[in-house]
């Protein structure tokens, strides 16, 4: 909302003011009048109004397709970007020849653009919408082959006993882990390590915790 | 240089004062290092929390740049 305040000989000479200076039309101005309001042939007084002027944001969908083919752009990639919107979510899907590129090593690339796409996106925004980055289906897959990879690493601490750790990983991909094996009554996981990227390890449960 | 475009690109969009931006590139053999100036209140915008920002800015740029074989630096000058 943009509050601004305009003097002029008449009420309508302060409000072209206004117009001319937001660069909008009247009709979308709420009009308060301050001082001056029944003074007829008052000469040398100024009318005083106040307006008020509701600021439309862009669709942060326009943003985030602006912001992304303009980068392709740059270094000659060819980018069809779709979205699709949430209340607080936008789901961004990109579709290109290199999508092995744009992903990168375990989606190290992809994750790097979808943080610097949502700071950018949402610098001028009042209310932060998080923007999901997804190509190709590359985030189901990754899904799929870390719930497989969960499984085969569990089986393999139920046939050794031994406790393995993970490399690490972002808080979505241990999330997928630790929701894999939550029901396994033999298999408990947890997360170690500082920062955004913890290893996850998974070890037997004590056996102790069943004869109670 | 696609390059030096594709990191303005991005860094003009972090920025509050994009007009500030001033990229410098120097092409070694096997790397290019890239000297990157911001206006001094838009420092952190470029670094971020823990260099969280910064860190995907080479990621990215890296990425980038894959196709020539090189490796990229990428100094942040206050």
């Amino acid at each position: 909302m943009v509050i601004r305040e305009y003097e002029g000989r008449t009420q309508r000479d302060a409000l072209k003011k206004a117009e001319a200076d937001l660069g909008v039309d009247s009709e979308q101005l709420k009009i308060e009048v301050i001082t001056g309001k029944s003074k007829f042939f008052s000469f040398g007084t100024l009318v005083k109004i106040r307006v008020y002027l509701e600021v439309m944001e862009e669709p942060v969908s326009k943003n985030v397709e602006n912001f992304l083919s303009g980068l392709f752009k740059t270094i000659g990639i060819n980018v069809t970007i779709e979205t699709y919107e949430e209340v607080d979510k936008l789901y961004v899907e990109i579709l290109s020849d290199s999508a092995g590129l744009i992903i990168g090593k375990r989606g190290k690339t992809l994750e790097s653009l979808q943080l610097l796409t949502n700071i950018i996106v949402n610098k001028d925004r009042e209310n932060w919408k998080k923007v999901v980055l997804d190509i190709e289906n590359y985030r189901d897959k990754r899904e799929t082959s870390l719930k497989e990879f969960a499984l085969k690493v569990a089986d393999k601490v139920k046939k050794t006993g031994k406790a393995q750790l993970l490399e690490p990983m972002n808080p979505f991909e241990r999330r997928i882990i630790h929701m894999t094996l939550q029901n396994d009554p033999q298999i408990n996981t947890k997360s170690e390590g500082a920062g955004s990227l913890k290893k996850v390890k998974i070890f037997l449960r004590r056996r102790k915790k069943y004869n109670k | 240089m696609n390059e030096k475009e594709f990191l303005l690109y991005i860094i003009k969009a972090l920025v509050d004062e994009p007009e500030e931006v001033e990229i410098n590139v120097v092409e070694g053999e096997k790397s290019t290092i890239f000297e990157l100036k911001v206006a001094s209140p838009d420092i952190g915008k470029v670094i971020g929390k823990n260099g969280r920002i910064a860190k995907a800015i080479r990621t990215i740029l890296n990425a980038a740049i894959a196709k020539s074989g090189k490796r990229i630096s990428l100094d942040i000058l206050g």
